[in-house]
């Protein structure tokens, strides 16, 4: 019972500073400067997003979401 | 006091040279990114495929992208047919420059080869400091297909920047047919006593897209973006290459048909992704989407790179992609003998309910003033009822990105 409430308390804590990291706070434009990184755009590598869009609708059944438009194929 | 006006006057030099630099800078810059893709299946298809961009920034409003592709295809791939051994003599569909053929004794899998030229522009206008439209534009071309399509993307972002509302609209043309011409009589039969199937004029497909999406800053280390997507597809949606067999009580093959879709499919998503940086330095990308369509098919993705950085301006980013999907209601892995044939009927791999894993990391590093990026994955799928129960695939790609003013 001990290591259960000693789980479920750890688990709290690790989700609470999991919330504590996405907390949303006012953003001035010269606190901008991780947010501008490369690494840090929501589409960081264009290209490879592109080879992958044409890779899985080739072999799955969905698509989209990203965006509209970009060309299709009659890829088996 | 001659010294101060000395070195006043050079920290005035400096500064309007330094102006007159970024001046020239923001006049015209370009990035281009080039790009070799190696994708394998085990004992099927293999992919070739160069991808070349160049994103060219014209002064302080306007933003050109173009990109090219280039496909070769080669290789097997599963037709949709049984592999029992057949009474039937295979009438076979073609594709590409040389074309489908069957293998020898196995009709379920046909061998291919194919090559693909696809070419993307979009143009990025910004009215203001706080909206911007992408125009984009489309076309790609195979023997047995082309693909025209344009967008236009609208971008209004708050005064402060934190949040971007997106809103656009997309249109397609496609033209579909068998490399010698032509598509096949849906569910037309297949059989050397029937004689040839029936063969129509190619099939035209048109596609509508629409999205609203909103992204916001949350905080100094953290960005979110939430989508909604909704499209419309009309005309022809079969594969005219695909089969699908009848077959007796004991699975052997009777008759043989060219599949059956419907000609109208709305599909949805919703897509969410979030970035952040973690107290340690590393960049979590994380995003999900939910997509469901009119064929009863519904999907989830999650996909989850994980980026750390070194010094000298290495990184190595593992990647997780985890993929599920129902079937489409008029998937079948085969007809009964017996039964009367369906309207529609598909035995295509890829309307089966699926399970996708995708595992593999990316390498970069600077090199020549750019940056050269690797990657390698492996690709997993699992299949319900599919003739062809797995698909296993690498992946490998290779990218170098440089930026020239």
């Amino acid at each position: 019972m001990n290591k259960l409430r000693l789980t479920l308390v750890c688990t709290l804590l690790v989700t609470l500073q999991a919330c504590a990291a996405f907390k949303p706070e006012p953003v001035k434009p010269w606190q901008k400067g991780i947010l501008a990184e490369e690494s840090m755009q929501l589409e960081a590598d264009a290209i490879e997003s592109f080879a992958d869009e044409h890779i899985y609708f080739s072999k799955e059944a969905s698509t989209g979401g990203k965006g509209v438009g970009g060309g299709g194929c009659g890829c088996n | 006091m001659k010294s101060i006006r000395n070195k006043l006057a050079v920290a005035t030099c400096t500064v309007l040279s330094q102006g007159a630099q970024q001046a020239v800078a923001t006049e015209s810059s370009w990035t281009t990114d080039t790009s070799y893709l190696f994708y394998s299946e085990a004992d099927r298809v293999t992919v070739n495929k160069i991808i070349t961009r160049a994103d060219v920034t014209l002064g302080d409003n306007d933003l050109l992208m173009l990109e090219a592709v280039y496909d070769t295809i080669t290789g097997a791939t599963p037709t949709g047919a049984v592999k029992s051994v057949s009474p039937v003599s295979v009438t076979t569909p073609s594709s590409g420059g040389a074309g489908f053929k069957t293998t020898s004794g196995t009709p379920d899998l046909v061998d291919f080869d194919d090559t693909r030229l696809g070419v993307n522009v979009g143009w990025t206008h910004s009215y203001n400091r706080t909206f911007r439209v992408n125009y984009g534009a489309s076309i790609s071309v195979e023997r047995d297909y082309e693909a025209y399509g344009g967008s236009l993307t609208f971008d209004k972002e708050t005064d402060d920047r934190s949040l971007t509302f997106t809103a656009g609209i997309a249109g397609s043309y496609d033209t579909i047919m068998q490399s010698s011409g032509g598509t096949p009589e849906p569910l037309g039969e297949i059989s050397a006593n029937e004689g040839k199937p029936k063969f129509f004029e190619a099939g035209n497909k048109r596609g509508y897209e629409g999205i609203l999406g909103v992204s916001r800053i949350i905080n100094r280390r953290t960005v979110a973006q939430l989508n909604y997507t909704i499209g419309s597809q009309k005309g022809y949606l079969t594969d005219p290459y695909k089969l699908i067999s009848s077959t007796d009580a004991n699975g052997i093959e009777v008759e043989r048909y060219f599949e059956s879709r419907p000609d109208n499919r709305q599909r949805q998503t919703l897509y969410g992704a979030m970035v952040h940086r973690l107290e340690n330095k590393d960049t979590i990308h994380l995003s999900y989407r939910f997509y469901w369509d009119d064929w009863d098919i519904n999907s989830h993705t999650v996909v989850y790179r994980h980026r750390r950085e070194f010094s000298g301006g290495s990184f190595l980013e593992p990647h997780l992609r985890i993929y599920t999907q129902t079937a489409a209601a008029f998937f079948r892995h085969s007809l009964e003998y017996d039964q009367s044939v369906p309207e529609y009927a598909s035995a295509d791999y890829r309307l089966d309910e699926m399970s996708s894993v995708t595992l593999g990391a990316k390498y970069g590093l600077p090199a020549w003033g750019g940056t050269l990026r690797f990657r390698l994955e492996y690709l997993y799928q699992t299949f319900a009822e599919a003739e062809y129960d797995t698909n296993k695939a690498v992946i490998f790609q290779a990218s170098f990105k440089k930026a020239f003013d």
